[in-house]
């Protein structure tokens, strides 16, 4: 059974084709490693299999229970708490999810002090643990993550693997875009070159 | 929950914690209609229907235009945008909800200002009905289509002046219409096709304009 099935889909920037006719099957378990120097096109093709950006030409399908997604922007509003961030995220998605189930999540992430806190007055990776706890909160089975290293410290890096390895386990698969590679095993690569 | 009610509280939300976002176009409202009585010649008492009623519907547009300004800017941002073009198959029932509370939050202030605005000017009592419910209509399209004007500029900053210069055009037929309905009013005959046709475009805006922003919104993530 597949999570995810790309079929000859058409990547633009600007009207410029960064990729073409790219094709892709997800199955429960992968880790994919979108790689490539600046420009590439990673984070346009994670746009795309968000459906941010509309495809064109090809066709992207989730089989599964759905994605979510962790941009380059944290997309958390800055004036919201943290906690009313996460419940804003969870019906955004259409999920009910229990104020304790935050609380757990944002404990794990040591943000559980800070919940009532206007995202805000928070500091970059604080912003960033925040963000990354949506894929904990909602029930996904593809992640599809932009770069999620950035301004992380060790302690949260160690929580994105633990939690990447659990997903897997579970049957879930990922496909992160990033310059930094994870370092997980059994990781599938995808290198994007600059046209 | 659904979405409306989610986008609707979320927006309310927002604008509590921005309480400046509506005091704001208050003030202006305040201040403007003040300054209008003040200086007409012979006084408040010297204003007659027309100009009071032509400088309360302007004021009110200006008002409203100011408050719209900002619609989806900080949700653009932040990355909120993405996130709910990519979670969302149809964002046209979000972009009801959240010009609804947009409305309550910015309008609904502003038109409990109108009867201090009719006292300035000295309007004739019989008018403050028609007046009061036209504008409640000519807030409502007013809102949406500053919204629409917020959404075509997202990620402009400074869009103000490119604002202007789209929604005007759009708001002078409705300011037409509802001045033209109050100054003609007769309590023979309260309900004319001016008013009806105002509320007719408010009910379109409301079925129709959502449309048009959700499309906007999705566009604006494309680049």
């Amino acid at each position: 059974m597949l999570l995810l099935t790309v079929s000859a889909l058409l990547v633009e920037a600007s009207e410029r084709p960064l990729l073409v006719d790219f094709s892709l099957d997800v199955e429960p378990g992968m880790l994919i490693e979108v790689r490539g120097l600046n420009g590439a096109g990673k984070t346009t093709l994670l746009r795309y299999l968000a459906g941010i950006r509309r495809a064109h030409q090809g066709t992207i399908d989730y089989h599964g229970h759905g994605f979510a997604y962790v941009g380059q922007k944290p997309g958390l509003n800055t004036s919201l708490t943290v906690m009313e961030n996460l419940k804003w995220i969870t019906q955004n998605a259409h999920q009910r999810v229990a104020e304790a189930d935050l609380i757990d999540v944002l404990a794990d992430l040591e943000m559980k002090s800070r919940r009532d806190t206007p995202v805000g007055s928070l500091s970059a990776g604080q912003v960033r643990r925040c963000g990354l706890a949506c894929l904990r909160v909602l029930d996904a089975e593809m992640w599809l993550l932009d770069e999620p290293l950035t301004s992380l410290d060790a302690s949260a890096v160690d929580w994105l693997k633990e939690s990447l390895s659990a997903h897997r386990t579970r049957g879930g698969a990922a496909i992160v875009a990033t310059h930094s590679t994870l370092n997980l095993p059994d990781t599938r690569f995808i290198d994007l070159k600059a046209p | 929950m659904n979405a409306f009610v989610i986008a609707f509280n979320r927006t309310l939300r927002l604008g509590w914690r921005h309480p400046l976002d509506s005091l704001n176009p208050m003030a202006f409202f305040i201040i403007v209609t003040s300054l209008i009585s003040l200086t007409i010649e012979g006084g408040p008492a010297a204003s007659d229907n027309a100009l009071a009623i032509a400088v309360l519907w302007v004021v009110l547009l200006l008002s409203t235009m100011m408050a719209s300004g900002s619609a989806f800017a900080q949700d653009f941002e932040d990355g909120t945008l993405e996130q709910m073009v990519a979670q969302q198959q149809s964002l046209y029932v979000t972009v009801q909800g959240s010009v609804a509370a947009r409305w309550f939050i910015s309008s609904f202030p502003l038109l409990a200002l109108v009867p201090l605005g009719a006292w300035m000017l000295n309007l004739d009592l019989q008018l403050w009905g028609i007046l009061f419910l036209s504008l409640i209509a000519g807030s409502v399209v007013f809102t949406f289509f500053g919204v629409l004007g917020a959404t075509l500029t997202l990620g402009i900053g400074r869009n103000g002046v490119l604002l202007a210069l789209l929604v005007l055009p759009l708001y002078v037929p409705v300011l037409l219409l509802g001045v033209g309905a109050c100054q003609r009013y007769s309590p023979e005959e309260p309900f004319k096709f001016a008013l009806i046709g105002i509320f007719a475009i408010a009910t379109a805006a409301i079925t129709f304009l959502p449309f048009a922003i959700a499309a906007l919104l999705r566009v604006s993530q494309e680049y």
